[in-house]
């Protein structure tokens, strides 16, 4: 019987907002006013956004040139595998009507590439490319090592089908006159991209640091020769390496290949006038050439 | 057992200790045995099959972790909680176990811990101590080796019961000392604790249904996806191969459309995503622990609160259709007290005003004042003064009655420490009677096997105790035959009216009529009555019969017979006394709760063991039944074609009115009827009653009666099932479970209901009187029945409506989160290449999405618990089971579906031709990724910010934080730190920042949130505007009146108090007074109605009537030994 008397008071639930749920809460209501209100709010909002987008998207200017057509027989030549090193070129002339002004950008646009496929986009090393480890090449299948056994640098599927088509955009001043459009190689790519995830080993010498390793397969040149021009644009910092092993999210995309030097005629931008660029070819899918200003943004 | 004795020697290595374990794990077997347990589970054992399919490398499209984390977290907190209810069952263990007994070892007395007693040990139990083991009695301090025990936790009947031990051993110990039979597991106890039937709830069968669809649509996607693949490798994979090159051994695109099957099954596996059972499992224990919190549940009386003994049927509650009540200790209290008698003609306790009109009890009317008494009971209050007079004035009849309630009876006196009177009885009615007339004077002190002590008006009187002729199930009568101090020999005898009756001398005619008139008044008002009657016996008479009993009491053949014949002999011409009058009280709040829960739709029906007369009077005293209904139909037939024919006649009547009002309100149209005007429905097809005694039901419930009493009972408002056995509750209870497929609540208190109770989808008990058993059967136990209208109406009603919002949105949920995927499939050359980061997909529905959608499954409350309760028709919704069946879960899987779409094509358009501000791409994978994760948190956030329509702290807290943890954990496994350690693991360096730095990102989220969550606004506006259910209206009139709220429950609470205020026991009487009166006196005025059946109602319930009927009942063999309460 004391028992029960103690637990009397101990078994009285207490009387907290909580335990009897009596918490002050707000009550959500679907009034008219508020829907409503929300409701305009947000259209103003998205109507101005869109109209602001549009606008922007109006003042940039955007040029796309396919050249698999043109470049036709090069095409060919590579369908058979055994060519594979053999260069081509093809020359597209082509007239822009406009002058680009600010900012312009040159881009390679390919179409149909699957670089979101599951298993491509996972043959790739980050240790190795931060270069921690130039042999680790565990997580590269298919592209792990060569027939005898060295590893392969870069490793993976994803470095080994880079896109190493060269670009060379001249400007007919008059029809005799050609000069090349200057582009800069740099400021391509996210700079956690080039400080954080792409390291090579060293600088001294690169060509020692990758000493016992192989270039993948399809490319021409190993990973320390990919700018002959800029020595410190090569190994694993090289822009165009970077900007390729970022992969995409669709099969069709574009990414960066250079951004226009302002100097000299281009101050401004692109002027208007006849243009012409010269491709080294090597990439079997669809791609395109693509000039863009960007010089709002939005 | 004289037998079990010798065997115990030579079997004692037989035989287990007195340890009791009822947990089931210790520390080292505890992981083994729980993982085992875990993992027969299907949902684990799924996941962990998914976990060794992402081991083979050819197949996985996860990392392994994306699944081993949240199953590791899932199995971790199971295994706690197992963990903790095992810790508290070692300590319930260890407290029993460690009880102490007296134990005789080395012939001394020592105490002895109850886990070492071993069986061949001798104890010695005193007073009020718990029994150690399952024992023999070897003697007792009582005279003749009696003892009384009570076995409340055995089969939970807290009458004492009697047992003696052999007369051999009586005589070796003054004490009670007991040999142990049984030990530990093997005792009665352990032995009749059964594994309790699992229970499960409709949802919970629904839900299973669904994962199976789930299950199939999921592969269905993969099959899809797989023949897209072989599709795709063949036609465009060709052209990749340079690329790619096929692995060895899968050289085909059809082997690679195989795997990309199984890799897609695993991606696509968190549209039934792990957390699912457990968040359930987790909102229903906060339920339940709502329930055990309410204080508005708890009964501060008994110290009692409500509790949820099982905590994973709490939605069930919501969905009850009906609910089957036992009567003794549910609707009422068990509680007897004497309210009237009659003694030679004149009724006593009646109230009359002025005008000699009787009038109610109301609690400005002073009580007879008994305190001059020495000995009176508290809570016993008369208010008819003129009995006392009568004693006073030295009525001899009047003395001699109460003389007889002195005596008669089995009761047994002790004397507690403060020197009080404690009376343990065997029957309440009994100690009401023996009560009663302690108050009016004549007390019972003590009693010895041969001599009975009262005290008459204050002198103590001793009759010698010559032979007691007791109760049985087919006597229905006690009497004792005393020997006065003149040396006179009585006989009295009390029983029931219809057998006493029988065994009067004829001179007692007129006093008999009126008495029985007197009775049926009484029974009227529901009262519980007893005749009364002595015998003056000759002293040679008795001796001679006297010598032919203890003949008898010695034979070897025919024994009880012989008794039997003798018990008749001497109870015949006895003079009439009169009649007592018991209440059997009503619970607390007991018509309000019917009434409340009939306006909710819920059908009651009352199956109880007590007799037909008294069960429709405490029906009338419910509000149960009521005069203004259309009709009672009665079954009482005793062989199965007359039980057939009646319940034929009820049924025509029923149609054959019904068509009147409308045709074809066929029941099985009442699924359909989903409107909440119900009232309009119940006038138009009338309130009619059913009322089916146990031996017709056991024909009824034959298998070709079986549909045509269901249909009958359940057209009927009324259920009354009175003398049933406690197998034939659980059959009544199967029947509707079976063949109407409704939810069906058993609410009991004691061991009879226990069947009942299991059988029942829903088991309450009672934690009343009667003893434990049915609550230890019941899966909700509180202590008063008006606490069931909370019960339903508030937290089952919130419990079904949190559930079914937290299933509709974690399917939803879960269908956003995993479609992309699939439209995914489409550009990534079926490739099984998942949308999101790999952490993403494994903390996005244990940490990202969890919280919020637990807070609101455990807090969300449409309208309040007041409103609830004010408006039960809120309750409908629940029993048509509107708010999750499977038409809203495709609404959710449309809308999950609507959303994944939104998420991935909005990004893919925006992605499409998007470059960065500063002319870098940011249409890469990774971005894509981080896009779409954030997009889907924001837009499942703003989601559940609007499903969650009772907004605490606690919601903004775990909403806001979710989104808070989703961009910090974001950033941080984007930071350059982590990828310097992990680099493999964590590629996406970077990727947060840049992202999120972007102005176009965030326009895609933000269209991407607008376009999915505004449809969905604007459909709800809609349809609370245009068609708003009845909460909706609630709420909208609980904002209109917020002022004018708190005046409203104010009125309720004073009408509350003043109640409370009137006393402990008026305040049942204030109800129940007005209801019998108004019942009583609406008979009264009324003229009968129209129905014939409630005219031979009336007609069978007249008491000469039953007189002349000889026969006598046969069911009182079915019933218990409870039926001492007439």
């Amino acid at each position: 019987m004391e028992e029960t008397s103690q637990h009397c008071l101990s078994r009285l639930p207490d009387n907290s907002a909580l335990k009897q749920q009596k918490l002050p809460a707000h009550r959500l209501c679907f009034t008219a006013t508020r829907v409503l209100s929300v409701f305009f709010t947000m259209a103003t909002f998205c109507l101005c956004m869109g109209s602001i987008l549009i606008v922007s998207a109006r003042s940039t200017q955007a040029i796309e040139i396919n050249y698999t057509r043109t470049c036709a027989n090069c095409a060919k030549l590579r369908e058979t595998a055994s060519n594979f090193d053999k260069e081509c070129t093809c020359s597209i002339p082509f007239y822009l009507s406009e002058k680009m002004m600010g900012n312009v950008y040159m881009y390679y646009k390919l179409q149909g590439f699957h670089q979101n496929l599951y298993r491509y986009i996972r043959s790739r090393s980050n240790r190795q490319l931060v270069g921690k480890d130039v042999k680790a090449v565990e997580d590269c299948s298919p592209f792990k090592t060569s027939n005898n056994k060295t590893p392969i640098v870069p490793c993976g599927a994803i470095a080994n089908s880079m896109f190493n088509d060269t670009i060379i955009l001249s400007y007919n001043i008059n029809s005799s006159v050609q000069i090349k459009v200057p582009m800069l190689k740099t400021g391509l790519t996210w700079w956690t991209d080039k400080y954080i995830k792409f390291q090579n080993p060293s600088f001294k010498n690169l060509a020692d640091e990758f000493r016992g390793t192989t270039k993948p397969p399809n490319w021409p040149n190993p990973i320390y020769e990919l700018d002959k021009k800029d020595p410190r644009n090569n190994g694993f910092l090289n822009e165009d390496f970077i900007v390729w092993m970022r992969p995409a999210a669709f099969p069709t995309f574009k990414k960066l290949y250079g951004r226009l030097n302002q100097t000299h005629h281009f101050i401004e931008g692109l002027p208007a006038g006849n243009y012409s660029f010269n491709i080294t070819y090597n990439i079997l899918l669809s791609v395109s050439f693509w000039i863009e200003n960007l010089a709002v943004g939005f | 057992m004289s037998n079990a004795l010798p065997q115990t020697n030579t079997m004692l290595f037989l035989f287990q200790d007195n340890r009791i374990h009822t947990s089931k794990y210790n520390i080292l077997t505890f992981l083994p045995i729980n993982l085992f347990e875990q993992f027969q589970r299907v949902a684990n054992a799924y996941f962990l099959c998914l976990l060794i399919l992402q081991l083979i490398p050819e197949i996985s499209s996860l990392t392994w972790f994306t699944t081993i984390v949240p199953l590791v977290l899932v199995i971790t907190m199971t295994a706690v909680k197992d963990a903790t209810d095992d810790f508290f069952r070692h300590k319930s263990d260890n407290q029993v176990n460690n009880r102490q007994s007296e134990v005789l070892i080395d012939s001394k007395l020592q105490n002895e811990k109850w886990m070492n007693v071993k069986v061949g040990d001798i104890i010695k139990l005193e007073n009020n101590q718990f029994v150690a083991a399952d024992l023999l009695l070897l003697s007792s301090s009582e005279p003749h080796g009696l003892c009384y025990v009570e076995t409340a936790e055995l089969d939970g009947e807290t009458n004492l019961k009697v047992r003696q031990a052999l007369s051999v051993t009586s005589e070796l110990g003054a004490d009670i000392s007991r040999l142990a039979r049984f030990d530990g597991p093997d005792t009665k106890l352990m032995q009749n604790s059964g594994k309790t039937k699992f229970k499960r709830t409709s949802i919970d069968r629904l839900m299973n249904t669904l994962v199976l669809w789930i299950f199939g649509f999921l592969i269905c996607l993969g099959i899809i996806l797989a023949i897209g693949n072989s599709i795709w490798e063949s036609q465009i994979g060709d052209q990749f191969r340079t690329f790619l090159f096929w692995n060895e051994g899968e050289k085909s695109s059809v082997f690679s459309g195989f795997l990309t099957f199984w890799s897609y099954i695993i991606i696509l596996n968190t549209v039934v995503p792990i957390s699912l059972y457990v968040s359930v499992e987790v909102i229903r224990l906060g339920h339940s622990y709502f329930i055990n919190w309410d204080r508005k549940m708890y009964y501060s009386r008994k110290a009692t609160p409500a509790e949820a003994r099982t905590t994973t049927l709490n939605e069930e509650l919501g969905q009850i259709e009906y609910i089957f009540s036992d009567k003794t200790g549910t609707l009422t209290q068990n509680i007897m007290t004497f309210k009237r008698c009659s003694i030679n003609g004149k009724i006593y306790g009646e109230v009359h005003d002025d005008l000699g009109q009787k009038m109610e009890v109301t609690q400005e009317k002073e009580p007879v004042n008994f305190s001059v008494k020495s000995q009176v009971g508290r809570e016993f209050q008369f208010f008819d003064h003129s009995l006392l007079e009568s004693i006073e004035l030295g009525d001899p009849k009047v003395h001699e009655f109460l003389r007889l309630l002195t005596l008669c009876h089995t009761v047994m006196s002790e004397e507690n420490s403060a020197g009080e009177l404690i009376y343990q009885v065997q029957s309440p009615d009994e100690g009401a009677l023996v009560t009663a007339a302690r108050n009016f004077g004549f007390i019972f002190k003590s009693r010895t096997p041969e001599t009975i002590t009262i005290e008459e008006l204050g002198t103590p009187v001793t009759y010698q105790l010559l032979a007691i002729l007791d109760f049985n199930n087919t006597r229905k009568r006690m009497s004792v035959i005393v020997r006065n101090p003149e040396g006179q020999i009585k006989l009295y005898s009390k029983g029931a009216d219809t057998i006493l009756f029988e065994k009067l001398h004829p001179s007692n005619e007129d006093l008999l009529s009126l008495t029985s008139d007197h009775l049926s008044e009484f029974a009227g008002e529901g009262l519980r009555t007893l005749a009364i009657a002595y015998r003056d016996l000759d002293d040679k008479y008795f001796k001679e019969w006297h010598k032919m009993l203890e003949d008898a009491n010695v034979a070897t053949e025919e024994r009880d017979e012989r008794i039997a014949g003798l018990y008749e002999e001497i109870e015949r011409d006895l003079m009439l006394l009169g009649a007592t009058a018991v209440e059997d009280k009503l619970q607390e709040g007991v018509i309000e709760t019917v009434t409340s829960l009939s306006l909710a739709n819920i059908k009651i029906w009352v199956l109880t063991g007590d007799k037909q007369e008294t069960a429709i009077n405490i029906g009338y005293a419910c509000n149960m039944l009521t005069d203004d209904m259309n009709d009672v139909f009665v079954i009482a037939g005793n062989t199965a074609i007359e039980v057939r024919e009646e319940l034929r006649k009820a049924k025509e009547n029923l149609f054959g009115q019904n068509s009147n009002f409308s045709n074809g309100h066929v029941v099985g149209e009442k699924k359909q009827q989903l409107e909440l005007d119900s009232v309009v429905e119940e006038t138009v097809t009338g309130d009619y009653a059913l009322i089916i005694n146990g031996h017709s039901l056991a024909h009824a419930l034959e298998s070709d009666v079986k549909n045509d009493l269901l249909e009958l009972a359940c057209m009927c408002k009324t259920v009354v099932c009175c003398r049933v056995t406690p197998l034939q509750k659980a059959q009544v209870v199967e029947l509707v479970k079976k063949y109407r497929n409704a939810v069906t609540l058993a609410i009991g208190d004691g061991a009879n209901d226990v069947s009942m109770i299991k059988s029942a989808h829903i088991g309450v008990g009672i934690s009343g009187q009667e003893g434990l058993q049915a609550v230890l059967a019941s899966d909700y136990s509180f202590a008063q029945f008006r606490y069931l209208q909370r019960l339903l109406l508030v937290h089952g009603r919130w419990s079904y409506f949190r559930m079914c919002k937290f299933l509709c949105y974690f399917f939803y949920k879960n269908f956003a989160f995993t479609l992309v995927h699939f439209w995914f499939g489409f550009f990534c050359g079926f490739s099984a290449q998942t949308v999101y980061d790999q952490w993403f997909i494994t903390l996005f529905n244990i940490v990202y999405t969890s919280l919020p959608v637990l807070a609101m499954g455990i807090f969300d409350q449409d309208v309040s618990d007041q409103n609830s309760m004010d408006c039960p028709q809120l309750y409908r919704p629940g029993q048509l089971n509107l708010l999750f069946n499977k038409r809203r879960f495709f609404i959710c899987v449309l809308h999950g579906i609507y959303t994944s779409f939104v998420l991935f094509f909005i990004p893919y358009g925006a992605f499409y031709n998007v470059a960065g501000e500063d002319g870098q791409h940011i249409s890469d994978y990774q971005s894509f990724a981080v896009t779409m994760a954030t997009s889907l948190v924001i837009v499942v956030s703003v989601q559940i910010a609007l499903d969650t329509s009772y907004w605490t702290f606690i919601n903004h807290v775990f909403i806001w934080g979710s989104i808070a943890i989703y961009f910090s954990i974001l950033f941080a496994m984007h930071s350059n730190g982590i990828f310097g350690i992990f680099p493999n693991q964590f590629p996406f360096v970077g990727n947060a920042r840049h992202s999120l730095t972007q102005k176009c990102i965030w326009l895609v989220i933000l269209l991407t949130t607008v376009a999915s969550v505004m449809p969905v606004v604007a459909f709800r506006f809609l349809k609370v505007d245009l068609y708003p259910t009845l909460s909706d209206q609630i709420r909208q009139w609980q904002k209109a009146q917020k002022k004018a709220k708190p005046l409203r429950s104010r009125r309720t609470r004073t009408r509350r108090s003043s109640s409370r205020r009137s006393g402990y026991a008026f305040a049942h009487q204030e109800g129940y007074g007005e209801l019998i009166t108004s019942g009583k006196n609406m008979r009264a005025k009324i003229p009968p109605p129209t129905s014939e059946l409630e005219k031979t109602h009336y007609n069978s319930t007249s008491w000469i009537e039953n007189l002349c009927k000889k026969t006598t009942d046969t069911v009182s063999s079915i019933s218990q030994d409870k039926t001492v309460k007439l």
